[in-house]
């Protein structure tokens, strides 16, 4: 995903991390640092946003509700910094929040098709615009000037999407369609933002991660007969490869093009087990092996994120209690682990 | 011995006379005898009481019973289902003057559709069963919440005729019809029809951090009807049959939990409950008491939601059907003993339109074992229940057959004319629902029965006089719950697993009474506090090890103050929550503050006609003095302060 904007971003990060916290004294609201984003629970109106500082540790959380003084709301699914403005998808409350680095809101976007509400899910940006999966079948594009928004319809249940070219890759999942998920990745023309295509992937794709001429796809299967895989394509060539990874449960694309999987099973009583997280070279397709190097155990594996300061976040979760998170550093060596403050920690921005 | 068998007829005599004077004193007396003097504790409401509140739906008097929890999700059509002592709705059975009411789907029952028109006593039993007379099915669970209707009378030739209309906040209308009617000595019917329409669209304030607004529930009306048909037949020695049928229908919005910056409402919910049962009883001779019964209950529900996430309109209809077959026998061979042998024998089906649904079938047999002595001053009683639950399906896995004996025994102590000691020990399950077992991908047919041991100990304080009457309780209790049936997440999706364990212990309070101050004055008063801890001790390594369960409250109580003059009744009740939490995790950000709910009601009743046949009965209540929207669920607020007015005329012809 977006590795020139990663690397945007990294500097930006490192810039602003650079500036001593609470600069008027005052200030505790923590501004510098990572977001840790909070799904929450379903109907709980519960998500929210710790900000962590991976230069001492420290993290403060509720910093959303802090800053403005209202709650997040219901679901939030991801988080998207581009340039001085962080974007917030809450996908139960079906809005889009946009801050300033400090969180306060700017403003909200509540996008609509025939007078129905959107839920939005997975925010993706060239640099550009920034582009979100709306649940009801659609994707948006968002200016970034006066954050107004257009839509075009792709597959059912979109999720996640990045970009590879000029073109916007999007998992169809069909997620809502049980038994018969959905199983395309449409493909958005990015200069008249039209779907021009649909590629057929696994059953239920919900990730997508390009680099370079490559789309890594991501799917959970149908939770039965159908096993969950990841896939690339080609878009050099057109080919549909399976990749032989087992019990990927997640993916985050890193800088300099690694993929990290984490990889999750659970034995024949349904427990659990410790997750593990594979590399993989996203410019040659080589597995790269283990991830982490000081035999760090992530039990409850729940999210992977590579954020803009560079570090790997894994959340851990066991959705009755807040989750924890795990940061570690490009090395695979843990640098701190520490309590969302909320439950669920599904991304790291 | 036989006491409470006696006290049951007498409630059911008393009732039928339809006398209201005659029926108040001798349910009161009845069902305090009875709560007393059992082995577990046992909090029954009389018509008498529900008519003093004003009450007219069943969770409001509920609310008020020490040890019940009422889930409320709000408003008139908002689910609510009851647990005792907060171990969940599936350990309390429900039965509707003698028809047990399941749902094998979902193992909870909505008790919003039960009409306290037809109900002259409401009783909650919490444990140990008190009287061993009873199915073998009522023997297993943790609570009992049993429902006694009105019976036709056989006794004397009389046509009652009752109308009710209730209007109410919120747009909200509830008119009921009965009329029964006698036919030569031997037979009796009854029937009625109800129902009720209400927008429901309350307006509440939702706070959203700093911020407060004022909005309306959306989504939420309901329109519901339902009709009864009871007949009654009496040949003497020959015995008793009983046959009803009970229809009731419900559409409405489920409105959901409130959601921040937007508002859905896409679901709606039609169902329809049929119960029918044929009952005989019969004594023979002085020793033999025996009982047989034969039921049909359908469910049908169909849920539709139009959210636009889906590409087409879900619709999902499900169908259960119950068919049972009862039957017990009682034995006294002398007048301290009585053993009791119950068979229960009922077949639940469920089919479905969902994909992939495995139509299970479920066969279950109960039988009961029960032995009494009952002494001048002392009472013991103990059962053995063995279980066979045989299930199968169309298609896929089904689940190993399940075979459990399950004891359980009680005593009460009368060391003092107006003091009695209990103590009940019992083990009690309830087995996975189809939900449990096969809810789509989230099912999971390896699930073992969760099991509740519980035991109870009390005291109970007596003074009954003319003018004045004293009666408190104190009970304290340790209940354990294993093998929780929770969902817990696995890779991508949830799956149901045995996996929770819960240490419930606490007490129980209660104290009430009247003082006949003067000819034209009554007053009446009861209160109750609970205190309990739940605590969750499933994982010691856990943030939540040792936390009280998400919406239990560890202080809960409730007061009612009555002042029945010769002219008109007006009467308080208040219910009380402590702070609990809506998480497992005991942390601020899921902190639910307690409340208050204040009510009052005033009411009176003008006799007049000939023989005095004619009774217009006149009540005015309003809920929620404090006008507070506090949450029993998270963000499913309850309406705010309304009121309501009920007009009743009966006609004895």
């Amino acid at each position: 995903m977006k590795k020139a904007l990663s690397i945007m971003m990294l500097s930006m990060a490192i810039l602003s991390s650079c500036e001593p916290m609470g600069e008027d004294g005052g200030d505790k609201s923590a501004t510098v640092g990572t977001f840790i984003l909070n799904n929450g629970t379903w109907g709980g109106n519960d998500s929210e946003i710790c900000v962590f500082n991976p230069l001492d540790g420290s993290c403060v959380p509720d910093a959303f509700s802090a800053a403005n003084g209202q709650k997040l709301g219901d679901l939030a699914q991801d988080i998207l910094r581009l340039n001085d403005e962080i974007y917030i998808a809450v996908s139960g409350s079906q809005t889009i929040f946009v801050t300033d680095t400090k969180l306060k809101i700017k403003t909200r976007i509540n996008a609509e098709h025939d007078g129905a509400r959107l839920s939005p899910r997975a925010l993706t940006s060239d640099g550009k615009k920034i582009y979100v999966s709306y649940y009801e079948g659609f994707v948006g594009e968002i200016s970034p000037e006066d954050h107004s928004y257009r839509l075009t319809t792709v597959g059912p249940n979109p999720e996640g999407l990045d970009i590879c070219g000029d073109r916007l890759y999007v998992a169809d999942s069909g997620g809502m369609a049980f038994p018969d998920y959905g199983s395309t990745i449409s493909i958005v023309s990015l200069s008249d933002f039209t779907r021009t295509d649909t590629l057929e992937v696994n059953v239920n794709p919900v990730k997508v991660a390009a680099y370079d001429h490559r789309v890594y796809i991501f799917s959970y299967g149908d939770y039965a007969a159908v096993p969950a895989l990841l896939q690339v394509y080609d878009t050099s060539d057109g080919s549909l490869k399976t990749l032989e990874y087992d019990s990927v449960s997640s993916m985050a694309e890193g800088e300099d093009g690694i993929l990290y999987l984490l990889c999750c099973g659970f034995d024949e009583h349904w427990n659990t087990l410790p997750g593990l997280i594979l590399m993989h070279d996203m410019s040659t397709d080589t597995p790269l092996g283990e991830f982490v190097t000081d035999g760090t155990e992530l039990p409850n594996a729940y999210s992977i994120s590579a954020a803009a300061d560079g570090n790997i976040y894994v959340g851990c979760s066991d959705y009755i209690t807040t989750g924890e998170v795990c940061v570690f550093s490009k090395e695979g060596r843990l640098l701190h682990r520490f309590d969302s403050g909320g439950f669920n920690p599904i991304a790291a921005e | 011995m036989v006491c409470i068998m006696l006290l049951e007829t007498l409630i059911s005599i008393c009732c039928v006379a339809f006398s209201r004077d005659t029926l108040d004193v001798a349910t009161v007396s009845a069902s305090r005898h009875a709560a007393v003097a059992s082995v577990a504790p046992v909090t029954s409401i009389s018509r008498a009481k529900i008519e003093r509140m004003g009450a007219t739906d069943l969770h409001e008097i509920l609310k008020q019973a020490p040890g019940v929890s009422v889930r409320d999700y709000g408003g008139i059509g908002g689910l609510k289902t009851v647990s005792v002592r907060n171990m969940g709705a599936a350990h309390t059975a429900v039965n509707y003057d003698g028809i047990p009411v399941s749902d094998a789907q979902n193992g909870q029952v909505d008790i919003s559709r039960f009409d306290l028109e037809d109900v002259a006593v409401a009783e909650v039993t919490i444990g140990m069963t008190d009287d061993i007379f009873r199915s073998a099915r009522q023997m297993t669970v943790a609570g009992i919440l049993r429902m006694e209707n009105y019976h036709p009378s056989v006794d004397s030739s009389m046509t009652v005729l009752k109308a009710r209309m209730t209007a109410g906040s919120f747009n909200t209308y509830s008119p009921y019809l009965s009329v029964f009617r006698q036919f030569g000595k031997k037979y009796a019917l009854k029937a009625s029809a109800k129902a009720t329409f209400s927008d429901g669209d309350y307006p509440f304030l939702l706070h959203n951090g700093l911020i407060s607004t004022t909005e309306k529930r959306q989504n939420s009306d309901v329109r519901s009807g339902g009709s009864e048909i009871d007949f009654h037949s009496d040949w003497g020695r020959r015995g008793r049959l009983k046959a009803k049928v009970n229809w009731h229908e419900t559409e409405r919005g489920l409105p959901g939990s409130v959601v921040l910056y937007t508002s859905a409402g896409t679901e709606r919910l039609h169902e329809r409950n049929v119960l029918s049962s044929v009952m005989y009883d019969n004594e023979i001779g002085c020793r033999w008491l025996i009982h047989a019964d034969a039921g049909f209950c359908h469910a049908f529900t169909h849920h539709l939601d139009t959210a636009p996430v889906y590409t087409e309109p879900q619709h999902s209809r499900y169908r259960q059907n119950e068919y049972s077959a009862a039957a017990r026998a009682q034995f006294s061979p002398s007048s301290e003993w009585r053993f009791v042998l119950a068979e229960d024998f009922f077949i639940n089906a469920l089919d479905s339109d969902i994909p992939e649904c495995p139509f299970p079938t479920r066969l279950t047999s109960m039988s009961a074992l029960s032995g009494e002595y009952a002494g001048d001053k002392l009472r013991v009683n103990a059962s053995v229940v063995g279980t066979a639950v045989v299930e199968r399906v169309r298609t896929g896995d089904s689940p190993d057959n399940l075979f459990r004996l399950t004891p359980m025994a009680g005593l009460s102590w009368n060391p003092h004319p107006d003091l009695y000691l209990r103590a009940s020990i019992k083990e009690g399950f309830r087995v996975p629902t189809f939900n449990d077992l096969y809810y789509a991908r989230v099912g999971n047919t390896g699930l073992k029965p969760e099991t509740a041991h519980m035991s109870n100990l009390g005291a109970a304080w007596a003074e009954n006089h003319s003018k004045y009457s004293f009666n408190a309780t104190l009970d304290t209790y340790c209940n354990l719950v294993r093998n929780k049936i929770v969902a817990t997440p696995t890779m991508f999706i949830w799956k149901m697993r045995n996996v929770g364990e819960a240490l419930m212990y606490g007490l129980d309070l209660t104290a009430s009474g009247f003082w006949q101050v003067a000819e034209w004055l009554r007053i009446h008063a009861d209160g109750s506090y609970s205190l309990q801890y739940a605590l969750d001790v499933t994982d010691p390594g856990a943030k939540n090890f040792r936390h009280q369960l998400p919406y239990t409250p560890r202080h809960a109580g409730s007061a009612h103050l009555a002042l029945e003059t010769k002219w008109f009744t007006i009467s308080y009740n208040m219910t009380s929550v402590g702070k609990r939490y809506s998480k497992g995790q005991n942390i601020k950000s899921y902190l639910m503050e307690g409340f208050f709910d204040h009510g009052v009601s005033l009411n009176r009743t003008f006799i007049f006609g000939k023989n005095d046949c004619c009774r217009l009965h006149v009540s005015l209540e309003a809920r929620n003095l404090g006008g507070v929207n506090y949450e029993i669920i998270n963000y499913y607020p309850m309406p705010g302060r309304y009121y309501r007015i009920t007009i009743r005329h009966d006609i004895n012809l």
